[in-house]
């Protein structure tokens, strides 16, 4: 009598530790699923065979490679990859000086962090390829917008990422500084700078390989290199040779990330 | 008396020759593009004029803006869910410690790396092709970005945390279907969730980019107020995307910690 | 003779109601080697730091140099810093610079920036940095990473820094507590061997009441914020030094008796939870 007493107090003991709340979770997931459905009116059939599609298309018309004229993507791949160069290094001597501006222990007037924060924000809220359209728009096309729009975008992430960094940099190590009478710009070269370069070297090169990416598909909207020849070949409907090209693209972004790795590694 | 050091042995030469080194690149870099400073500078005179017609809003794109960013979101959240489907099948077939076939996992995780390779909007480009503009298409598009970010960082959650976990379950003799069920997702899930939130923000942004090739929402809501030179309505659209992003970025951080911290 | 540092009614308040000073007053002169004792949370930290500043104390007076150091700020602040070393519980070196130039950072209040960036220190400040490095024994490590050496090693190119700031007087906020007993036994010995050279007014915060006697020409007792004894290392009785520590006993001795880990008090609360700890 008392054994079945307590296995039926422990059944309900379990019952009550779990919550609905997995349940309510998961009916609004389920909701939500639903209404996008009816509002995009995508249709189910559509998107299950969408997949299949698309591959069947790539294998028939992206396939086989066209390699006719692959001397002539030299210049743009190196258009290419000369914004991305220029546009790290401007935009990690900026972003420093942002970096400094926000973080703690090298900015003491708050409002000036909040103001330089607030600015970050709205260049990293916006999806780079608008600020993109929207220099293209303004400047036209050429190299310095594109040089423009990738600083844009890699000034907002590296100041905030240097920040960070700079903000874990020990406050003690800077004691001993400030207890000795040193001036602030003499702790900021003598205490700060050689504590953050580690994690300067990690990020700008990180940053590196995120400028190389954006800088292929800001192509797309005309700010030159080698997204301008894909977007084109598409449109002409030359489809094996814009594989050539997006197989370039691969190759490119593979080796910069291997590159960047292997520095990496020997550096830090 | 001779002057002494205060540098490190080398260390004067190991920098001159770094600096050098970076100079050299940058030169060339410089060069070697074409920055046409001359065109740039005529278009300079523009900006103050352009900048003072930007200055206005028009709120009467309000509504439609409004709407727009529900299709985004309706559209990222659907790519969002099957993305995470598929991901999570993918991520256990893919981490070397719970794959039932090394080069099984090899595969798919050199695969993925290079679908990721290929920039969002290629695929993009490629799909409309294919499919036609459309919402289908931004679902596929955004479908194989999602699904190659998911399945590399499930991966990788898992190949961190759960070896522990495979091991001693592995020895009790349960089977490869229990390790994952009973073992492997609860252990990974907030991590799994962690994933999904910055995932989520990820395609969101991916959907407003694909607006400039066409793909609906509020992204083509901003492409063809540039494109038709209206200034105050691109203002006003480019403060709401502004918003929105910062509200689903204050959303999503303040799901990431409820989770993280437990909230039963 | 006039007192070189001198503290009065020094208060420090966190918060509403916490008192971590609670209205110090002490003279130090010339060439006096102090050691502050007193279990933790007394408030020998934080009177320490009160002193060159890195605390702000809530009241009272501390004049140094004919100067009010609690008004100071700005160029001014820096200018009586610099004739403030202090050495640290943590050594605070630049880790990846090397020992010559950490000691180096001892005249940066007196180095223009363009040219410490580049290394061009003065040519007696260098020298003088070379010899206080060989006094303290590391000769060989001059040009070595700072974090690729040992504690004891790292606490010593800290007094060398302090040192080459030409101070009137040093601070050391417990400099051996991260320090194993032979080491320790080093650095004090070093320390105490050069601000005698020197002439200089040496304050020490420990907490090993033996190190204290061994070392110090007086010693002040500190607790809850409050000084409870000021005299020579002789006039320190062993009741005395029960009393300070009162309920803290282990701290007396705390990096050399790992045997005492939790101190009565501990012990106490352990045993009534219920842990067996007796």
């Amino acid at each position: 009598m008392n054994k079945q007493l307590t296995l039926t107090q422990s059944r309900v003991l379990l019952k009550q530790e779990k919550s609905n709340q997995p349940i309510l979770i998961v009916i609004a997931i389920i909701a939500a699923l639903v209404f996008s459905f009816f509002y995009l009116k995508i249709s189910l059939v559509d998107m299950i065979v969408g997949l299949p599609n698309f591959i069947l298309f790539f294998f028939q018309k992206f396939l086989p490679a066209s390699t006719e004229n692959l001397a002539a993507y030299i210049p743009s791949v190196i258009d290419t990859l000369g914004y991305a160069v220029v546009a790290t290094y401007l935009s990690s001597i900026l972003a420093f000086i942002l970096g400094i501006l926000i973080s703690e222990h090298t900015n003491k007037f708050k409002a000036i962090r909040l103001f330089v924060r607030g600015f970050i924000s709205i260049l990293r809220n916006i999806p780079f390829i608008i600020w993109g359209a929207l220099l293209v728009y303004i400047f036209g096309i050429g190299g310095i917008v594109g040089v423009l729009a990738l600083l844009l975008v890699t000034i907002g992430f590296l100041g905030k990422s240097y920040a960070e960094s700079i903000d874990e940099i020990a406050g003690d190590k800077l004691e001993a500084l400030k207890a000795n009478g040193s001036s602030y710009f003499q702790i900021l070269v003598h205490g700060i700078i050689p504590q953050f370069i580690p994690a300067w070297i990690n990020w700008t090169l990180f940053a590196f390989e995120i400028n190389v990416r954006a800088s292929v598909v800001l192509g797309l909207v005309g700010a030159g290199g080698i997204g301008v020849l894909i977007d084109t070949n598409i449109n002409l409907f030359k489809y094996g040779e814009a594989l050539t090209i997006i197989a370039v693209v691969v190759c490119i972004i593979l080796l910069t990330e291997f590159a960047t790795n292997s520095i990496r590694k020997r550096i830090l | 008396m001779e002057s002494i050091r205060v540098h490190s042995k080398g260390s004067g030469i190991k920098l001159f020759g770094l600096i050098l080194i970076l100079a050299v690149i940058f030169i060339t870099a410089v060069s070697l593009i074409n920055l046409d400073f001359q065109k740039f500078f005529e278009r300079l005179e523009n900006v103050p004029d352009v900048l003072g017609r930007m200055m206005a809003i028009d709120v009467s794109v309000i509504p439609a803006g409004l709407l727009a960013i529900v299709t985004t979101l309706a559209l990222s959240f659907l790519t969002l869910v099957v993305a995470v489907i598929i991901s999570l099948l993918l991520s256990f077939l893919a981490a070397s410690n719970i794959t039932p076939n090394r080069l099984l996992a090899d595969f798919i995780k050199g695969f993925f790396a290079i679908t990721r390779s290929v920039p969002d909007l290629v695929w993009g480009l490629m799909v409309i092709a294919s499919l036609g503009f459309g919402y289908t298409s931004g679902f596929i598009t955004m479908l194989i970005s999602a699904v190659g970010y998911l399945t590399k960082t499930f991966a990788g959650s898992i190949e961190e945390a759960g070896t522990d976990i495979i091991e001693a379950m592995r020895s009790t003799g349960a089977s490869w279907f229990n390790i994952i069920f009973h073992g492997l997702i609860p252990l990974c899930i907030t991590y799994f969730f962690s994933w999904i939130t910055v995932r989520f923000e990820a395609n969101v942004a991916e959907s407003i980019g694909l607006g400039i090739i066409g793909v609906g929402g509020i992204g083509l809501l901003l492409t063809k107020a540039i494109g038709s030179y209206n200034y105050p309505q691109t203002t006003t659209i480019l403060i709401m995307i502004c918003l929105f992003m910062l509200i689903l970025e204050f959303t999503m951080t303040k799901l990431k910690n409820r989770v993280k911290f437990g909230n039963r | 003779m006039e007192p070189l540092l001198s503290i009065k009614n020094l208060a420090k308040v966190y918060g509403k109601e916490t008192r971590a000073l609670n209205g110090i007053s002490l003279d130090f002169y010339p060439g006096e080697f102090i050691v502050v004792i007193g279990p933790s949370g007394a408030g020998k930290s934080t009177f320490i730091r009160c002193i060159n500043r890195l605390v702000d104390p809530t009241e009272g007076e501390m004049i140094f140099d004919n100067q009010h150091l609690e008004k100071l700020s700005g160029k001014k602040l820096r200018k009586e810093r610099s004739k403030i070393g202090m050495i640290f519980q943590h050594y605070n070196l630049v880790g990846r610079t090397n020992v010559i130039k950490n000691v180096l950072h001892g005249q940066l209040s007196n180095t223009p920036l363009y040219k410490s960036m580049f290394g061009l220190y003065r040519e007696e400040d260098k020298r003088e940095a070379v010899e206080l490095l060989k006094k303290v024994g590391l000769e060989e490590q001059i040009y070595k990473r700072a974090d690729a050496l040992s504690g004891g090693q790292m606490q010593r190119v800290g007094i060398c820094r302090a040192i080459l700031q030409r101070p009137k007087v040093i601070l050391a906020d417990e400099p051996i507590a991260s320090l194993d007993p032979l080491s320790a036994n080093i650095v004090m010995q070093q320390l105490h061997d050069i601000s005698c050279e020197k002439n200089l007014t040496c304050i020490v915060n420990l907490h090993q009441v033996d190190f204290a006697k061994k070392y110090a020409s007086r010693i002040v007792g500190i607790k809850k914020g409050r000084v409870v004894f000021d005299g020579t290392p002789t006039e320190l009785t062993d009741e005395i030094v029960k009393e300070i520590y009162e309920g803290k006993e282990s701290q007396m001795t705390l990096q050399n008796d790992a045997s005492s880990i939790f101190d009565k008090q501990d012990r106490k609360e352990l045993v009534a939870a219920g842990h067996g700890y007796e």
